[in-house]
């Protein structure tokens, strides 16, 4: 395999471009233009923001989070071992 | 050798001793610990235990432990015998007590007792069950006096004018005195009821013709014996058979409480009051009080007719004439339909009917003219239940007159030589004599006493007195029977008995108190039956009676009615008018002489609940009357008496009268009893020794506050009174007829509906389950089992200033209430211990299980367990759970201030006191009674060792239970049908306080029965 | 930014909750000069104040040493008032403490922006308030060195387990869960803001500092996401909490056996009280705030009276439990429980009762008034008087219910020790100090969520300002 054109295409060397950055005043015209950039075909997109921006997420395609499931099955665990300990203490020892 | 009559006889010098102090060397070898090894024990212990002196906190306790190791091997030299346990020297176990009989006499009243002693340390005093004038119970007086044994502050130097001497000096100095014909020789003893020291009197009065030897009691029984000299001519004891009595009269005689302080007559009463079956409701026996001051037999009392204690004698005399006992009488009284006629319309055909079963008594504080009219009385109701004995031991030159006689010769200086033998007559003499003038006017004055007081301070010499727990003795009681007094150690302070100093006086050769008591009792028939004089000796010892003496026969005896008139009518009139002040023992105090015992300082009075101090008390009209306030400090003043007092409310105190307790305002006195309360010796005077008219009253514009520990006098704008139950079932009580007519009246007072709980019921069906039942009907509220509950289980003193703050640590406290009109009500007194619930609110609220179920359904305490929440105490709907707010047992000379209040401290060697089976709760947990959790598994181990399955009924006895002189406390095995307490709790008028709540107490009450006069109702 | 012009009308109806229009950066600025000024610089108001607060602090060491080298004796508690200020003091404390995580949580899934400019420092002062809440149950104990017991670790000492019968350990629970998880909220609100602070920073230990605590926080889009994902989770955690807390403190009465203790509606009534007594604690310190750091444009009047709001209506169900109380007294015809609410009423402790009714049911009447809930020193003084109103109501349940229960015999009345006042004291002095070391180094207002809500009020207001501007 050709290595130069591998270099080509992710873009290293001297008059290569690293990445674009884009900078917006107001929310709504940066979900918009997250939104372009992805329609282009670009997946490597991520978007910074001094507060959360509604919709930004799907215009550039974060996967929701898991956080969600983790800490469901943790407290649940949490819970039972709870639970244990009481019935331990109180009926057994 | 059976185990039972054994004997130890471990010397004071035993290795063990040794040993001990090797130890304590190393640990502190210092002047003061050597000169304690010299002496064996220290008469500058109490610099030694000073908490202020430089010794280091090591060294202190060592020198506890010293003390602890020195009693550990200060039995006394001479045998004395166990009553109880497997007790041969050579299998003595350590840790097991051993119980050993003695005798306690006070005010010429004496009881036999049992003391309890743990390697060596006498801990607790139980009484004698076989000695009849205790019949197993003891006072909260005597209990106690275990404590005074071990009072620091008690007297350890022999005091020649204020310096401390040597005992040899003492004796060498009266061995030169010489009394030749003894006409400047002058004894002063309190009421002599010992035979041995009687006969010493005897000898010395013979080798002396001319001295003269004086008794003088302030609280006493002169009375009893004026009054039958009136009546008969010659000085007789006056026996009431109160069991045998159905209809009795107590004429200003608080015979359950003060005026006997000795269990004897609340044994015998109690025996006419208990209800366990139907026909018991028949037997009742009816009890009517005439009084000045609310007594406890007032309160105990069906009927209760209050009046001032002068008005006594007149009501006396109505009761002669509507009696016709005395020819020519007619009632005088204020006729007409006011109470106190219907009273006496009603008492005269009562005790007519009940004939030879009626009882009239006066008490102590009535003149002679009073006791005599009983008598007579008495004599024409054909009454069977009183007798009357000679008194074995002469008490021709007893009393305030024979004091009052003695102060005159002293002051005139007739008197060179005066041997105080015990007492403080200083302090009790009463005021007009002068008694300290006087005795400062005798060059030799010898004051024997437990203390360096009032008279020490004012005599030429003091001598230490040896404490009857650690000496040689005996005493007799009013009928004769003697008892051997046993010393359970050695002299804690090198004192010596009034024997022995009389045997010194007089130049016997012994003068030892063992060999005198020994020798003349031996020499006495009783133990001149065949058989040898030592088991003789050995057997009295180890009963604490004289089996088989001769005591006084009961003499026939009768007055003469017309003399007797002729004799009264001869009286001059005494003078009435003003307030009249009435003087009584103390129920802590007594005379003065228990002023400076933690223990009942800190015992609320029966009926005023007061504690740490006295007061004046007075009835609510007449403080409203002369607009004084609860607290308000007054001066009461009559001619050239006069003293300032605190005013107390008294509900159903008698009007213009003022009743006061003696044995306050000490001053020269150990560090407890120093200036509590007021001296009401300053207005005492010989002239009106027990109550005195014309007293004015004088507000000071000062303000005392009572250290009380049932909130005193507070009606709010509810008009809810701590006094009262503000209608609340908690102590219930029915007359007898109506309790016959409808059993359940008792468990109708409060409605209890249909309870669950949300937690599965426990069943309590196995094995032992414990419970108790208090009778309300036979307790009298005497507060023997307090102290007895005390002593038992090391609860602290906490002072006065805890007290106010509601801090009293007592596990089981004796709730008053009063019922009706506040000038008159009546009174029920009730026990409040824990009451072991089986579903304990107390219990589930403890985060951390430090107080929980036994199967055996005791509410148990892990004291080590207690974080102190107070959660479980705040839970408990009776307050029965006590929390150490400070470190109570805290060791010291001083109190401490906190600057938010005082805590006392607890000197060094009270803490050989201490029950060594109960732990001492340390500060910052939560304590409470326990049914006695400690003699319950005592017995188990026995019961184990024998090999036995099951413990019997009855063997085990709370320490409450043990000393109550009415048998009001039941304890036992509910689980068995048989056992003495189920039956009780079978009753009807059995019930549990606040079953509503669903608690289940173990402790239930048998509702109090009043069986009063169809004709006065209740 | 050009000045913003606004049709007064649309004002009326629905103010903007960011009063001025600052632009973002205005904002960060607003918020980041308190914290970022130099520390020498600093007001010397503020340093007095700390000063002072601080002394009141080391007040509360001194007493609470006192405490354990005598015992509990040096308070004024006594048989049979087992609790009394102590007990008093940490129910007061937690109900305090509810407010915080009551705004942060329950507003925040309600949607109610209004609580982003308050959240932050409501949060901080729930914390600060279950603090001092917790000194009392520790120091309460008769042996604190043995408190630890109350935790189910497993002793070689004696072989016992805790109760769980006992509402003290439900309590133990209930407490340090809450602290926790209020904490962790508090904490999770604060990482943006702290990242923006590190990125400000110019001191080397300022960049170290917030540089850890931001937890490398650089706002993109995935962090966000998580972190509304982690709040929204921890807001649902924190809601039932608010509840359970203070149900669980009042069931340390409610179980009880004692008149006065024992009653069903604790619990809905003790979370009232709390919120009610938490929202007047946050009114007054705002107000302070406001005044000292002027911060009008943020705190604006809109939010005060939607306090208010809260206040008027919590209170007025204390109210409503106040009566429910005596009317369950007298219908359930216990005579025990009849007492015990005439005692509440008309016995020796009716002055606390009373200024307990006053000012917590009647005084906030006022607030019917919408003059009332918008006047600065109305609010702020009924802020006051709420708080002494809700610590005497904690004070008549707990002290005068036991001063009078079953057994005359064994009835009481509890006199305070100046011990006892000293240490409440003291736990006011490090509350305040807390509270103002935290107003001084870190930021007192959630600045990404303002900006969250301005950027939506820019969108309101856009199109408006067009038809204005032509």
């Amino acid at each position: 395999m050709n290595v130069d054109l591998v270099k080509d295409k992710i873009g290293l060397g001297p008059d290569k471009v690293y990445g674009v950055m884009g900078e917006f005043s107001e929310p709504d015209e940066l979900v918009a233009a997250g939104r372009k950039i992805r329609e282009m075909g670009y997946t490597k997109l991520d978007a910074m923001s001094p507060f959360p921006v509604h919709g930004i997420d799907d215009a550039i395609g974060v996967p929701p989070s898991k956080l969600g499931w983790r800490v469901i099955w943790t407290s649940a665990a949490g819970a039972l071992t709870a639970q244990i300990l009481i019935w331990y203490v109180g009926a057994i020892d | 050798m059976s185990s039972r009559t054994s004997l130890i006889s471990i010397q004071s010098a035993n290795p063990t001793g040794k040993k001990y102090w090797r130890s304590l060397n190393d640990l502190a070898d210092t002047a003061g610990f050597r000169e304690f090894v010299h002496r064996e024990f220290p008469a500058h212990a109490s610099e030694m235990l000073d908490g202020k002196s430089r010794r280091t906190v090591l060294k202190l306790m060592a020198a506890s432990f010293g003390l602890a190791g020195l009693t550990a091997c200060r039995r006394p030299v001479e045998h004395i015998v166990p009553v109880i346990n497997a007790s041969d020297a050579e299998n003595y176990a350590p840790g097991e007590p051993f119980f050993y009989s003695t005798v306690h006499s006070m005010g010429g009243h004496v009881t036999g007792l049992l003391v309890e002693t743990h390697d060596g340390r006498p801990t607790k005093v139980e009484g004698n069950p076989d000695h009849p004038h205790s019949l197993g119970a003891a006072t909260a007086f005597e209990q106690a006096s275990v404590l005074e044994m071990y009072d620091p502050d008690r007297s350890r130097r022999v005091l020649q004018g204020g310096k401390e001497t040597r005992w040899a000096d003492f004796d060498g100095a009266v061995s030169k005195l010489g009394f030749g014909d003894g006409a400047g020789l002058r004894f002063l003893s309190e009421t002599v009821t010992s035979p041995s020291l009687n006969d010493l009197r005897t000898q010395a009065l013979k080798k002396f013709p001319k001295a003269k030897w004086v008794e003088y009691d302030p609280i006493s029984r002169d009375a009893e014996l004026a009054g039958t000299a009136l009546a008969f001519g010659q000085q007789l004891y006056v026996h009431p058979h109160f069991d045998q009595a159905s209809v009795i009269v107590a004429l200003d005689f608080d015979f359950l409480g003060l005026d006997s302080p000795s269990p004897f007559m609340t044994k015998l009463f109690s025996k006419g009051r208990r209800v366990e079956s139907e026909e018991d409701l028949d037997k009742m026996n009816r009890l009517y009080a005439i009084e000045s001051q609310f007594s406890i037999t007032g309160a105990t009392a069906d009927h209760r007719l209050r009046m001032k204690g002068s008005d006594v004698r007149q009501f006396a005399m109505d009761l002669a004439a509507a009696l016709g006992a005395m020819p020519g009488l007619n009632v005088v009284g204020n006729g007409g339909a006011d109470k106190r006629a219907k009273f006496l319309a009603a008492l005269a055909k009562d005790l007519k009917s009940a004939g030879a079963k009626a009882l009239v008594t006066a008490g102590p504080r009535q003149p002679a003219a009073v006791q005599a009219i009983v008598a007579l009385i008495n004599q024409s109701l054909g009454s069977a239940c009183v007798t009357y004995t000679k008194p074995v031991i002469d008490k021709s030159n007893s009393g305030v007159d024979a004091l009052k006689a003695l102060t005159g010769e002293m002051s005139s200086g007739q008197v060179s030589t005066l041997f105080i033998l015990g007492g403080n007559p200083a302090y009790t003499a009463p005021a007009d004599l002068q008694f300290v003038v006087a005795l400062s006017k005798v060059q030799n004055s010898i004051h024997l006493g437990l203390e360096e007081d009032e008279t020490a301070a004012a005599a030429k010499w003091h001598l230490p007195e040896a404490h009857y727990l650690e000496s040689w003795g005996d005493q007799a009681t009013s009928e004769g029977l003697g008892a051997i007094q046993q010393p359970m150690i050695e002299p804690l302070y090198s004192g010596r008995t009034a024997s022995e100093i009389v045997a010194v006086a007089i130049g016997n050769k012994e003068t030892k108190a063992h060999d005198i008591v020994k020798n003349y009792w031996t020499a006495q028939d009783t133990f001149n039956k065949p058989g040898n004089k030592q088991d003789a000796w050995k057997k009295a010892l180890h009963d604490g009676v004289i089996a088989g003496m001769k005591t006084a026969e009961t003499l026939k005896v009768t007055v003469d009615a017309k003399k007797l008139a002729t004799a009264l009518a001869a009286e001059p009139k005494a003078p009435t008018g003003g307030i009249e002040v009435g003087f009584y023992p103390s129920s802590s105090a007594w005379d003065g002489r228990f002023a400076n015992n933690g223990w009942l300082q800190e015992l609320p009075d029966s009926m005023t609940k007061l504690t740490w101090g006295n007061a004046a008390m007075i009835s609510p009209a007449t403080a409203k009357a002369q607009n004084l306030l609860d607290g308000d400090i007054v001066t009461l003043s009559r001619g050239a008496v006069k003293m300032e007092a605190a005013v107390m409310l008294q509900p159903g105190h008698a009007d213009d009268a003022i009743s006061i307790a003696l044995g306050y305002g000490r001053q020269k006195c150990g560090s407890v009893g120093r200036g509590v309360g007021f001296n009401a010796n300053l207005i005492r005077t010989s002239d009106a020794f027990w109550f005195a008219p014309g007293f004015a009253i004088a507000s000071t514009g000062k303000k005392h506050l009572h250290a009380t520990t049932q909130e005193h006098g507070v009606i709010d704008s509810l008009h809810a009174s701590a006094e009262r139950q503000n209608d609340r079932p908690l102590a219930r009580e029915g007359t007898a007829a109506e309790y016959k007519k409808n059993p359940k009246m008792i468990e109708e007072m409060a409605e209890v509906p249909e309870l669950h709980s949300i937690y599965p019921e426990l069943k309590y069906d196995k094995g032992y389950q414990w419970g108790m039942a208090i009778d309300l009907s036979s307790c009298t509220g005497c507060n023997a089992c307090v102290i007895a509950c005390v002593a038992e289980n090391n609860t602290p003193v906490v002072g006065k200033d805890q007290v106010i703050r509601g801090r009293e640590m007592h596990w089981i406290r004796i709730d008053r209430y009063y019922t009706g009109d506040e000038n008159d009500p009546q009174t029920i007194e009730q026990p409040i211990p824990c009451m072991q619930c089986e579903n304990a609110p107390c219990e589930n609220v403890c985060p951390v299980q430090a107080t929980s179920h036994s199967p055996e359904g005791l509410n148990d305490m892990a004291y080590n367990r207690c974080v102190g929440t107070r959660y479980c105490a705040n839970n408990c709907p009776f307050k029965v759970r006590h929390f150490n707010f400070l470190n109570f047992h805290k060791r010291g000379d001083e109190p401490v201030n906190l600057t938010v209040g005082t805590r006392l401290a607890e000197p060094e060697i009270t803490g050989l006191v201490y029950n060594p089976d109960v732990t001492v709760r340390m500060r910052g947990v939560m304590e409470k009674c326990t049914y006695c959790v400690q003699r319950i598994e005592e017995v188990r181990i026995h019961a184990k060792v024998d090999g036995r399955r099951q413990i019997k009924d009855g063997e085990i006895k709370t320490a409450c239970q043990q000393t109550c002189p009415a048998d009001a406390i039941t304890f036992g095995n509910i689980n068995d049908p048989n056992s003495r307490v189920t039956k009780l709790k079978k009753q009807e008028r059995n019930y549990a306080m606040l079953a509503e709540l669903d608690i289940k107490p173990r402790t239930t009450f048998l509702a109090k029965l009043r069986n009063p006069h169809p004709e006065l109702g209740a | 930014m050009s000045a913003v012009i606004q049709d007064p009308a649309l004002i009326e109806v629905n103010p903007p909750l960011v009063a001025g229009d600052p632009s973002y950066h205005d904002l960060t600025e607003k918020v980041s000069q308190i914290v970022e000024g130099d520390v020498l610089k600093t007001p010397t108001k503020y340093w007095i104040t700390l000063s002072i607060t601080s002394i009141i602090t080391v007040l509360l060491g001194a007493m609470l040493t006192f405490l354990v080298w005598n015992g509990i004796g040096v308070w004024g508690n006594n048989r049979p008032i087992g609790w009394a200020w102590d007990i008093t003091n940490f129910v007061f404390w937690i109900g305090i403490g509810h407010a915080g995580t009551l705004i942060s949580a329950i507003l925040f899934l309600f949607r109610q922006k209004w609580r982003t400019s308050i959240n932050r420092s409501a949060e901080a002062m729930t914390l600060f308030a279950v603090m001092c809440a917790g000194i009392f149950p520790l120091f309460h104990t008769g042996r604190p060195w043995r408190a630890y017991w109350l935790f189910p670790i497993p002793n070689t000492d004696l072989n016992l387990w805790q109760n769980f019968r006992s509402p003290l350990i439900w309590d133990v629970f209930a407490v340090s869960t809450y602290f926790t998880v209020s904490a962790l909220f508090w904490f999770t609100g604060l990482v943006p803001d702290l990242a923006t602070l590190r990125d400000r920073a110019t001191s080397r230990i300022k960049q170290v500092l917030f540089g850890f605590f931001s937890l490398g926080w650089r706002g993109s889009a995935r962090h966000w996401n998580n972190y509304e994902k982690a709040y929204l989770i921890l807001a649902a955690i924190s809601t039932p909490l608010v509840l359970s807390v203070h149900s669980i403190v009042s069931f340390d009465f409610a179980t009880s056996v004692i008149p006065g203790w024992h009653t069903t509606i604790f619990p809905p009534y003790f979370v009232a009280g709390a919120i009610f007594s938490g929202f007047a604690c946050v009114m007054t310190l705002l107000l302070i705030a406001r005044w000292t750091l002027n911060l009008q444009e943020l705190i604006t009047i809109k939010h005060l009276e939607n306090m208010n709001k809260i206040i008027l209506v919590t209170g007025s169900i204390v109210g409503y439990a106040y009566a429910c109380e005596f009317f369950i007294a007298w219908y359930s015809g216990d005579i025990y429980e009849r007492f015990t609410f005439l005692n509440r009423a008309f016995g020796p402790y009716w002055w606390a009762a009373w200024s307990m009714y006053t000012c917590n049911v009647f005084i906030p009447q006022l607030y019917w008034f919408r003059s009332m809930r918008r006047n600065l020193w109305v609010m702020f003084i009924i802020s006051i008087t709420t708080n002494i109103g809700m610590w005497f109501e904690r004070f008549v349940i707990i002290a005068t219910s036991l001063t009078r229960d079953f057994l005359p015999s064994a009835w009481g009345f509890f006199h305070p020790t100046w011990v006892d006042m000293c240490t409440f004291f003291g736990t006011i002095g490090l509350f305040l100090t807390l509270f103002l070391i935290f107003a001084r180094f870190l930021p007192m207002i959630a600045i990404s969520e303002v900006k969250g809500v301005l950027a939506v009020q820019k969108q309101q207001f856009k199109g408006q300002r067009e038809i204005v501007t032509k």
